[in-house]
């Protein structure tokens, strides 16, 4: 190989990182995140605002579980959804919406985890599928009114396309588009996302 | 060095979850996709294998109580109030709510713009 070649090689490489580094998404944390720690969270049902009805079945109890190991007692979705049910609050928007100061009021709540999904979805381009799932989270104290963390991720896949030339692989790529489990692809996005919410003290993982 | 990282990063990603957790997320399923009487077993299983795990008994609790089974909802949502002192009041809300509904709706209401 040539000197012109490594250093060709080199400067992709380099152009390669930057790329990923730029498109890493990063989280905001307030700076007074530690002396504002939560300890109970109410995870809110996500907030749906694309055409697939599986969103909340799929997401929510993924969500709860996520914040629940990170170190929160988090209110479980069964409760929640039954207490805004009985309520007749049944879209997920409208709740986003309620006065913080309520769920500390109401729910004993010290943060509210609002989340957001405005994509979830499968496309395939000629032999190739891909589905992408975005999720876009907040984090509220409700005391304070204040963000306490924030983060929007989106995660793309392609499932592995078996061979079988092209007609094979647009064969594949629609089975794909269509029996690919969204749910492996959100556990990705909401580890990716919820992990990045600095570890509370609510005991260990229980 | 490589290698090395690239399996760390993928045992860090497979860390499996503390008992239960499965079982429980898989009664939470089952609610949305309204197969009642089957989520009973889910719980069950999660309870047994942790009777510690966080919200469990409050969701089987709440889930008894939308059937009209009080007595049992009770019996879970204070086993949920003795191994987590901090939900108390969520606990008690949705007994109140789930029994008596409309309940809080003046509260919620009130700050939602009247809607």
């Amino acid at each position: 190989m040539s000197i012109l070649n490594k250093i060709r090689i080199t400067a992709l490489g380099a152009v390669g990182c930057l790329f990923l580094i730029q498109c890493a998404p990063t989280a905001k944390i307030n700076p007074n995140f530690e002396k504002m720690k939560p300890k109970v969270v109410v995870v809110l049902p996500p907030e749906n605002t694309t055409s697939n009805t599986e969103v909340e079945e799929t997401a929510y109890p993924i969500l709860f579980e996520k914040v629940s190991n990170r170190g929160y007692y988090c209110i479980s979705p069964e409760m929640v959804r039954a207490i805004f049910n009985s309520n007749r609050l049944e879209d997920a928007g409208r709740i986003n919406q309620l006065p913080l100061k309520k769920f500390k009021e109401i729910f004993g709540a010290d943060a509210v985890l609002r989340t957001k999904i405005t994509d979830w979805s499968s496309k395939y381009i000629i032999i190739s599928s891909t589905v992408t799932i975005t999720l876009e989270s907040e984090l509220m104290d409700t005391k304070t009114g204040e963000e306490l963390w924030s983060m929007k991720n989106t995660v793309s896949k392609s499932p592995n396309n078996s061979g079988g030339g092209v007609v094979g692989g647009l064969v594949g790529a629609v089975m794909n588009a269509a029996f690919t489990p969204y749910e492996p692809i959100m556990e990705e996005n909401a580890n990716t996302t919820l992990t990045t919410i600095p570890q509370g003290d609510y005991g260990k993982a229980k | 060095m490589f290698f090395v990282a690239v399996g760390a990063a993928f045992f860090v990603g497979c860390a499996s979850l503390p008992p239960g957790w499965d079982e429980y997320k898989s009664a939470m399923k089952c609610h949305f996709q309204g197969k009642d009487k089957e989520c009973d077993q889910d719980y069950e299983k999660a309870i047994e294998k942790n009777d510690k795990l966080q919200g469990v008994h409050a969701s089987y609790g709440t889930h008894l109580l939308k059937r009209g089974e009080v007595q049992p909802a009770q019996e879970q949502f204070k086993k949920e109030i003795e191994n987590h002192p901090v939900s108390e009041t969520s606990v008690n809300l949705a007994f109140k709510n789930v029994k008596h509904p409309d309940s809080t709706v003046s509260a919620l209401r009130k700050t939602s713009g009247g809607k």
